[in-house]
């Protein structure tokens, strides 16, 4: 049988969320894994990266979640996407790599990928099997 | 030998739709637990047309969904 599912994604994996941050071009810092906030309170994160504008943000993981979710000063946040815009962008490049790397493992090829006008990605992957 | 298709679009905010296509029997859940565990949370999970295809039916004649009469 075939099924359509919808999905919400969730910042589930360390790895294709490091490759994620990476492919947008942000440089992740895992020397230093904490945040320094307003009046300089330090707040620990497992993945930790500067962004332009001199903000340095990280990702902890929430039990609760079951997710990573970002740690930010909200006050002292100067790069110019705004932060939703900033959650949007990693969240749908998490998805791709996770989409990628886990097809891939299954042995699927991609067969097309589109950027489309509304700013969603387009992916067709396919296998032959017995 | 049916061939298998995955299809995705991700939003910009993340969400994905996903189609999976040329399945047999339940395997389908199968191929795409795994990914799915790992993306997040399933929202909506429908069967599209082709899943009331039984094994010995031909998959071809009906994989334009939009061509599909009952």
């Amino acid at each position: 049988m075939s099924h359509f599912s919808t999905i919400k994604t969730q910042l589930k994996e360390a790895e294709p969320l490091i490759k994620a941050l990476n492919d947008l071009g942000f440089k992740v810092n895992q020397e230093e894994k904490f945040v320094k906030g307003y009046r300089g309170r330090f707040t620990a994160v497992d993945i930790s990266m500067d962004l332009p504008g001199e903000t340095k943000v990280g990702f902890k993981w929430n039990n609760n979640s079951n997710s990573y979710e970002l740690v930010a000063d909200l006050d002292l946040w100067k790069f110019e996407l705004p932060v939703e815009r900033f959650i949007s962008k990693v969240t749908q490049m998490y998805a791709y790599q996770t989409i990628i790397s886990k097809t891939k493992e299954d042995g699927y090829q991609i067969v097309e990928q589109k950027n489309i006008n509304d700013g969603s990605i387009e992916l067709v992957l396919t296998k032959w099997e017995n | 030998m049916p061939q298998k298709t995955l299809r995705f679009k991700i939003h910009q905010d993340g969400r994905v739709e996903e189609t999976v296509e040329g399945f047999i029997g339940n395997s389908c859940n199968e191929a795409t637990e795994n990914l799915e565990n790992s993306l997040g949370k399933v929202t909506v999970k429908n069967k599209t047309s082709d899943a009331f295809i039984s094994k010995n039916e031909n998959l071809q004649q009906l994989n334009n969904e939009s061509n599909v009469t009952f």
